[in-house]
């Protein structure tokens, strides 16, 4: 067994472009049809089942400051050869540039639409990372909830398992897991919160597609690699600070693209926080090398110096009652 | 219906079957809903196919319902817009009396499936100790996968007080009594590990790692009192936890342990030991207990789990600890584990770590 693969996370980019010209964010990925025939299983589901690493770098959004343009001479890797991440094959045509547009498809400007008020608040956040109660919740060890949990971070990766009548994601990162029931089954009720939210899926074609509520509020639904220290959150393209209501409503959308890889399409709903739904895409899970598996993340008992420097509380030290 | 969930494999499953379908059991109620939803796998009358058989089992009602609602195995959860609860129910009633026939009048017939439905529970899986009794058959008669294992798959929970001390002990202000799980009462401590529980017991309000929300480590967290659900493919189990969303990835595949690492769940490797799933879990911490009592262990615990299911319902729980840096010798505990029927169950949250900040940040001041 390896852990596999992870330090090529770095240099690793995604070969997703059929096109050099872009016209439209939403075609940059394919968004039509697929023509990728998905293997099955034995019970007839498209075969989702394996090891996966994250998709590679990306900006979640266009900075609020700025108008978002497509830079001229990026993403001309004509759909360079995919499978060759972990084996680099010397014949094979050049990686494609690292992408640059942002995942947000919807609004075509790449923004998070939030409501003015939500802006405000989302500044006042990222202006206060220094204590506890707005820090990144997944600093604080919190469930990354949704979609984040497939936003790309570089030590995370995933396994997916299917039964009839269910699909089962497992998460390195904090040890998260969430099960995704098939049988058309109601949500919850309200009063039930989940930190990955509560899931119902269907097919639709050779689609997953995941329905996700009940989440609590405790947690960002967007926010990936690191924000520059002292950044405003005008300036972001990660979106962290990002912060969302108990309505919060996402659905999901998983399909392959090729052998390799999937595109998760997830549209992000909440009347509370934003003037719209908004909608990002992008390939978030690329198949893990053979041998592949995941590992034990204990995040919160190794985030004790974190929690002493927010609390002035030794968690680890012996004599201390926390409850 | 077709079969949607036809499955490639042939199951596995040789049960001695005999069973006379009479003309009365085709004219009961649930027989048409049988024939239309459940037939087309597990066979005519219940005999099996694709899937396996269902008579005569005597699967009680509710089980029954619990079952086509949260699925079984290979078997996928049916809706309600499928099969609603009083057909469930009905075809419930018709399996009993398939398993059971009664004088053959469509009359006596009704009148067995309503008594079946009242009395669901009546009609129980046999255990080994009763088929030794019996004399008719052994071991585990339930549902198996298309591998021939026993299907583990489902939500389980423990029900006893080791969670708070796995010894023989009283009550005290929120600890419910225990008779213990340890088999023969004492666990075999050198004498400065002796010492050093007794120490642990003393200062358990601070010095339970559980009660900074660490990660449990095995088997306790097997039982605390929260549910845990199996997930069993031909080369895993995984077993997720609703308490702190742990997850335990049991390899199956015959692979080793790994390089040493250390793991607050340790790395465990499982395989089939005839119906028993015996799991083997070594590269711990030494940073967890057993329960909230102070009993403790080394980096160098060794912990094998059997789990052996009795009934489609119920598992015996057998652990084997060792560590010779605390123990003077090997010593084991035993429980049985329950499945949870309830219709719709799914696993909860229990985010321990969002209550450990809120106390760190709450103004009188959660910390001690």
């Amino acid at each position: 067994m390896t852990r596999g693969g992870i330090g090529l996370v770095a240099i690793a980019a995604f070969g997703l472009l059929g096109s050099a010209v872009l016209p439209a964010p939403a075609a940059a990925q394919g968004g039509g049809p697929v023509d990728f025939e998905p293997p099955r299983t034995p019970w007839g589901d498209p075969d989702f089942r394996g090891y996966y690493l994250p998709g590679a770098s990306q900006p979640l959004e266009t900075r609020a400051s700025d108008e978002w343009q497509p830079e001229e001479g990026i993403n001309r890797g004509q759909g360079a050869a995919f499978s060759r991440f972990f084996e680099p094959d010397p014949d094979a045509p050049p990686r494609p540039a690292r992408v640059t547009r942002p995942m947000i498809v919807d609004p075509p400007d790449g923004k998070v639409p939030l409501q003015p008020w939500a802006a405000e608040q989302r500044d006042e956040i990222m202006a206060r990372q220094d204590e506890l109660a707005h820090l990144d919740p997944r600093v604080k060890c919190l469930p990354s909830a949704l979609p984040r949990a497939h936003l790309p971070v570089g030590y995370n990766t995933y396994q997916i398992l299917q039964v009839p009548g269910y699909v089962i994601m497992l998460y390195e990162w904090n040890h998260l897991y969430r099960y995704i029931p098939l049988d058309g089954r109601p949500h919850l009720p309200a009063e039930i919160r989940l930190g990955m939210g509560d899931s119902r899926g269907h097919w639709e074609g050779d689609t997953l597609v995941v329905d996700v509520t009940n989440f609590t509020v405790n947690t960002w639904p967007v926010g990936h690699g690191a924000p520059p220290e002292g950044a405003p959150s005008s300036a972001l393209t990660s979106g962290h600070g990002v912060f969302h209501s108990g309505d919060l409503h996402v659905v999901e959308r998983f399909t392959f693209v090729d052998a390799d890889t999937i595109r998760y399409t997830a549209t992000i709903e909440d009347p509370n926080v934003f003037t719209q739904p908004w909608t990002i895409e992008f390939n978030a899970l690329r198949r893990a090398p053979e041998g592949h598996m995941l590992f034990e993340y204990a995040c919160h008992e190794g985030n004790g110096r974190n929690i002493e420097l927010m609390t002035g509380v030794d968690v680890d030290a012996a004599r201390v009652q926390v409850r | 219906m077709g079969c949607r969930y036809l499955l490639a494999a042939t199951l596995g499953v040789a049960l001695p079957v005999t069973v006379s379908v009479s003309a009365a059991s085709q004219d009961h109620p649930g027989a048409q809903a049988y024939r239309q939803v459940c037939e087309f796998c597990h066979g005519t009358a219940g005999r099996g196919d694709i899937a396996p058989a269902l008579v005569p089992f005597g699967f009680d009602a509710e089980y029954v319902l619990a079952v086509v609602r949260e699925g079984y195995g290979q078997m996928p959860p049916i809706s309600r817009r499928e099969l609603d609860d009083d057909a469930v129910r009905r075809v419930a009633g018709y399996l009993e009396a398939l398993t059971s026939p009664p004088p053959e009048t469509a009359e006596a017939a009704e009148a067995g499936s309503e008594a079946a439905d009242a009395d669901g529970a009546g009609a129980a899986i046999e255990t080994p100790r009763q088929a030794e009794a019996g004399g008719e058959t052994a071991g585990y008669a339930g549902p198996r996968t298309p591998e021939g294992q026993p299907d583990l798959n489902g939500i389980w929970q423990s029900l006893n007080a080791a969670s708070w001390d796995i010894r023989p002990h009283n009550a005290q202000d929120g600890v419910p009594a225990g008779l213990g799980v340890v088999e023969g009462g004492i666990i075999p401590y050198q004498p400065w590990a002796a010492a050093q529980q007794q120490e642990n017991y003393a200062n358990r309000l601070t010095d339970d790692p559980v009660r900074k929300c660490y990660l449990p480590g095995v088997p306790r967290i097997t039982y605390m009192p929260f549910p845990f659900r199996i997930l069993q493919t031909p080369d895993h189990v995984v077993i997720t936890y609703e308490y702190a969303h742990a997850v335990r990835i049991v390899y199956t595949d015959g692979s080793e342990h790994p390089l040493p690492n250390d793991f607050w769940m340790g790395d465990s490797r499982g395989h089939w030991d005839g119906d028993a799933l015996v799991v083997d879990t070594t590269h711990f911490n030494g940073r967890t207990w057993f329960d909230a009592a102070g009993n403790f262990h080394s980096d160098q615990l060794h912990v094998v789990e059997r789990y052996t299911p009795i009934t489609p319902h119920h598992i015996d729980y057998e652990v084997t600890i060792e560590d010779p840096a605390v123990f003077t010798r090997s010593w084991t505990m035993r429980m049985p584990l329950y499945r949870r029927l309830e219709d719709g169950l799914q696993l909860l949250d229990y985010d321990c770590v969002d209550f450990i900040l809120q106390a760190l940040t709450a103004p009188e001041g959660g910390a001690r």
